[in-house]
Order: structure tokens, then C-alpha cells, then sequence
């Protein structure tokens, strides 16, 4: 199982990534495409996954889908190491009361519950991906730029740190010489576990219509559609629930082998 | 012990203090005039004089910070404000469904726990044997699996096809069983393998040489040293779960109708209801920090490090 791991993981996301980039060419119909006269079908042989209660092709829509949640959880991935490394690394090597501010604002954002304060955000900015993005990025952030700050501080005071200092290199130096390339392996760990949940944070804000408005192919709001259908056609809810689980499953098994990799103090010990 | 509470509860409130006034500024600074946004949901025709009123009525034409100190004012004796989109007052409103939605979290740490805790113990006492297997690959599932999506699931294999439990609804002990489930299983998860491998790690320890020498019987060992020590990990990680609950718990409702708070929120963020907005963030952050707070005194309890003070 652990061998298989990286290899695993990184099919799935290769495969999630090239389903959303090529999703014009490979999906068989149009994903706003509708035909009401052969509404709720059955997998077919023109239909490879039935329609759903407006006639569109449910294997379209869960190809498109893969966009708007890949593009969505690429762009937090983005903004949150940006800011996180932004702030962490000011504070670890400006010190004094700026870090000191820094650090009470990072409680500040940790003191509310993630998805509370990803709610209360999009009720300030409006519904939309955008912001539904703009909201979860800035309910993580404030972990990220802990560990940064950790990372710099304790980093900053190590012996051959200190040497390198006073042989002259400089602050920006050390930070791109020494501080750099461990945070590069502890935040590629920290963010790929993270990958799966911030997927689950997008699916369930869209699920409750606060992300792309509905006409748009988008897991969350596709399983949130099909509610009324539930009981007649249940693979509508099924299938892009799955969808989310494996790309979540995708996001959790690198994460996990990351771990393992950079950060033994961590990892599950050998047996 | 008494000391240790004052210094937590006086760093807690000097936090809430600093949130709400940051919330409070983002919800005035962010998208939009609020003046707008009251004549919609007041459905008021949006005239010079009538947002000029507005204004004025609503205190929007004073400096920020004595807005704030209005507001904190008045939620400093349980008053909130009135809902902009129902007219009633808020902390009535909150009062009215935030109820369902703690016994729903409630219920829900409970799954974590009654899952979590022995079925972590089971897999670490039975390591690398199929027990511990079986529990890795279901934690692995469970932790990957959206909460919404799993209520839908439930409500299919227990309600429409078992037909055992109902499907929607607040009535009677069992409709509860459902939503606690689809809102417990990440964190139970989560939960399980850290009791696992905090158990393992009580394991090893060098003391437990000694309490075996002493002749202590492996039942008490395990009990008072193995298990004891091994929760303090496991309840730091609930301290955390608590907010993930509560957000879980919001989005669950929605598909089992549970009367809970999540759904207002919903409304009051479609609509950008400034005093429900302001009111809901406030009153789940103060569960979550009260939460904390009662997780951090069984922290001090079980550990004296802690409560003295000390480097752990």
C-alpha cells in the first residue's frame, strides 16, 4: 500500500487535471445542453451516465465539473502560501512588535471556526466562486503563516545559520539559502493534506448555493439539484458525491506519502 | 488552578473583543452601501431622503469606531439588534435556533467519541493486524468523504431502503441519529487514528517497565497508564474538531431539515443582513472559545505541567 501511494495519487490528479483542461474536447455533450424530452434517463449507450431532470448528460457535467473545483482549490493553494509566507516570513524576521501585531491577528482569524468565518466572509463579499475562494483562503491562511514564522525563527538562531550571517550573507540570503528550501518540504506537506479540505469546504459552500450560480456544471451544486430527484434518480447525487470523495481520496493520499517523505517525525512508524 | 482560569478567560474575552470589532469593520468597509442594503430587505423604494434616513437611523453616518462602540454597547447586554430581513430581534432569533444546532454538534462529539476513542485503542493494541488495517483504510475513506454528500447516503440505505429511521426532521431521539453521524464521521476519522497512534506512543514508554515490576496487573497498566496519559493528544484535537463540528453541523441540516441555525445563516447571507450577520459570527465564535475554554481546564486537569505552568 505505501509503495503504491505517490503513483496512485498522482493518476488520479492527472487525470482529475486533464479531464478539466480538455473538458470541451472529451465531454460527449454540451454541459448546459438541455433536452427535455428524454429528462432522468438511464445509462445509455448515447448517455454513458443517464441525464439529469433537464435532460443534460450527467457524464458532460461531471467532466465540466472538474474545473470550476480544481481551478477553485488551485487558486487557494496560490493565495494561501502567498499570504501565509508573506506574513510568517515578515514577522519571524522583522521581530519585535510586528510580530508580536502579526500573531495576534493570525488568533484572531484562528479564534473562529473555519467554515463559520468562510460564511461570514462570503456575507461581506457576496455569493460567487471568487469569493467563495477569497473566504476559504482567508479562514487558512493564518496556520500557514504560524509555521512559517515557526520555521524562520527557529531556523534563524541555528549555529550554521549564525555562521553564514557573519561570513556575510545577507537576510534576503539566508532566507533563500537556508530557510527556503526545509519550508518548501514542510509546507508541501502541510498544504497537500490540506488540498482535500479545502475541496470539501468548496463543494459543501457550492452545495449550499453560495458558489457559482446554478446553470453552472459544478459538483456541489449539481448534488444540491438533483435533491428533489433524490428518491426516482439517486446516481444524480451519488455520482458527483463520488466525484468529490475521489478527488478528495486523490488530494489525502499524496498528502499522506508527502508526509511520510519529509516530515519522519510524523509518519506512521515503520513496522 | 483559579489563577490559571482568570489568565484564560481574560486572554479569551480580550479576543472576542478585538474579532468582533475586526468583523464589525470588515462588514462596514466591505462591498456595498449597508443603507442600500436595509430599504431592500425593509423593501423601502431606495430614494435620496429615504437612504439619507437610513443613514441616520442606523447610526452609518457616525465614525466607525463609535459604531462599533454603540453596537458593543448594546451586546454587552444581550442586545444585537433587530434583523434587517425579519424585523425581529436578533438574539432572539439566535436564542430561537442555535439550540438544535449545539445538541446536533453535541451529539455528534459523542459519535466521535464513542468511535473514535476505543476503536483507536482496539487498532493500536492490534497493530499491524487486521483490526488496525481495516480501521486505517475506513479513517482513510471517512476523513475523504463530504459530509453533505454521506447524509445523502445514510438517508438512502436507513430511511428509503431500511426504512429504520426517518429521513428529515426534529421528532423524537432517533431523528437525531442520522445528522450525528454525517457530522461526526471526519472528525471520529481523524480522531480514531490519533488515539491510535497516541496509544502507541504510551506504549513505549519507560515507566510502564516499572509498573510492571511493581506487579501491577496489565489490566490497570493499560487503564491508568496507557490510556490515561495516551488522552490528552486526543482531546487537544477535540478542542479543534469543535468548530469543524459546528460548520459540519450548519451544512447538514440543510439536507436533513434539522431546524438549526444554519439555515437562518443562510438567508441572513443571501441577504447581507448586517445585524444577523454580525450577530451569528459572534455567537458561534463565542461556543467555539467556550469550548476551548472547558477543553483547555480538562487539559489542566489531567496534566499538571499545564496548570502549573511548565515546559511540558
Amino acid at each position: 500500500m505505501n509503495r503504491i501511494r505517490i503513483p496512485l495519487a498522482v493518476t488520479l490528479i492527472v487525470v482529475l487535471v486533464l479531464a478539466a483542461i480538455l473538458a470541451p474536447w472529451i465531454a460527449p455533450y454540451a454541459p448546459d445542453e438541455t433536452d427535455l424530452a428524454n429528462r432522468l434517463q438511464s445509462p445509455s449507450t448515447t448517455h454513458w451516465l443517464g441525464t439529469d431532470h433537464l435532460g443534460r448528460d450527467l457524464l458532460s457535467r461531471l467532466i465540466w465539473g472538474a474545473r470550476a473545483s480544481l481551478a477553485a482549490v488551485a487558486a487557494i493553494l496560490a493565495l494561501v502560501l502567498t499570504i501565509g509566507c508573506a506574513v510568517g516570513i515578515t514577522a519571524g524576521l522583522v521581530g519585535g512588535w510586528v510580530d508580536a501585531f502579526l500573531m495576534r491577528v493570525c488568533e484572531g482569524f484562528m479564534t473562529v471556526p473555519t467554515l463559520v468565518l468562510a460564511l461570514f466572509m462570503i456575507g461581506a463579499l457576496g455569493t460567487g466562486l471568487v469569493n467563495v475562494v477569497v473566504a476559504i483562503t482567508l479562514s487558512h491562511w493564518a496556520y500557514y503563516a504560524r509555521l512559517v514564522r515557526a520555521t524562520t525563527i527557529s531556523l534563524r538562531n541555528i549555529d550554521y545559520v549564525v555562521a553564514a550571517r557573519l561570513a556575510g550573507l545577507t537576510r534576503f540570503g539566508v532566507m533563500r539559502r537556508h530557510v527556503m528550501p526545509i519550508l518548501a518540504g514542510q509546507l508541501a506537506v502541510l498544504a497537500s493534506l490540506d488540498l482535500g479540505h479545502w475541496m470539501l469546504h468548496v463543494a459543501g459552500l457550492s452545495f449550499l448555493g453560495l458558489g457559482l450560480a446554478p446553470p453552472a456544471p459544478e459538483w456541489g451544486i449539481m448534488i444540491n439539484d438533483a435533491r428533489p430527484f433524490f428518491r426516482v434518480a439517486p446516481m444524480l447525487i451519488l455520482l458527483p458525491g463520488a466525484a468529490i470523495l475521489l478527488t478528495v481520496l486523490a488530494f489525502n493520499l499524496l498528502g499522506d506519502a508527502l508526509r511520510d517523505r519529509f516530515d519522519p517525525a510524523m509518519a506512521t512508524p515503520p513496522s | 488552578m483559579l489563577y490559571f482560569l482568570a489568565r484564560r478567560i481574560a486572554g479569551l474575552l480580550l479576543l472576542l473583543l478585538v474579532v468582533s470589532f475586526v468583523f464589525f469593520a470588515m462588514l462596514r468597509l466591505g462591498r456595498g452601501d449597508p443603507a442600500l442594503d436595509y430599504l431592500r430587505l425593509a423593501q423601502i423604494p431606495p430614494t435620496e431622503a429615504a437612504l439619507a434616513a437610513a443613514r441616520e437611523s442606523l447610526g452609518l453616518d457616525r465614525p466607525l469606531v463609535e459604531q462599533y462602540l454603540t453596537w458593543l454597547d448594546h451586546a454587552l447586554r444581550f442586545d444585537l439588534g433587530r434583523s434587517w430581513y425579519t424585523s425581529r430581534p436578533v438574539t432572539q432569533e439566535i436564542a430561537h435556533y442555535l439550540p438544535a444546532t449545539l445538541q446536533l454538534a453535541a451529539a455528534a462529539v459523542l459519535v466521535m467519541l464513542l468511535v473514535g476513542v476505543p476503536f483507536g485503542i482496539w487498532a493500536a493494541l492490534r497493530r499491524d493486524r487486521w483490526p488496525d488495517n481495516a480501521t486505517r483504510i475506513l479513517a482513510f475513506i471517512g476523513v475523504s468523504v463530504p459530509n453533505f454528500w454521506l447524509a445523502f447516503l445514510l438517508v438512502l440505505l436507513f430511511s428509503v431502503t431500511l426504512g429504520w429511521l426517518p429521513a428529515i426532521g426534529r421528532d423524537g431521539p432517533t431523528s437525531i441519529i442520522l445528522p450525528a453521524i454525517a457530522t461526526a464521521a471526519m472528525s471520529a476519522c481523524v480522531m480514531l487514528r490519533l488515539v491510535r497512534t497516541s496509544v502507541l506512543g504510551a506504549l513505549g514508554e519507560p515507566h510502564l517497565r516499572f509498573a510492571r515490576a511493581r506487579g501491577l496487573a496489565r489490566r490497570t497498566i493499560l487503564g491508568r497508564h496507557v490510556v490515561l496519559n495516551a488522552m490528552v493528544p486526543p482531546m487537544t484535537m477535540l478542542g479543534l474538531h469543535v468548530g469543524e463540528l459546528l460548520g459540519g453541523a450548519m451544512v447538514v441540516e440543510t439536507v436533513f431539515a434539522w431546524p438549526g441555525i444554519g439555515r437562518w445563516a443562510l438567508l441572513a447571507i443571501q441577504n447581507r443582513d448586517y445585524p444577523a450577520l454580525q450577530g451569528f459570527v459572534l455567537a458561534m465564535t463565542t461556543v467555539f472559545v467556550l469550548c476551548n475554554l472547558v477543553i483547555d481546564l480538562l487539559h489542566a486537569w489531567l496534566d499538571p505541567r499545564v496548570r502549573l505552568g511548565l515546559p511540558a
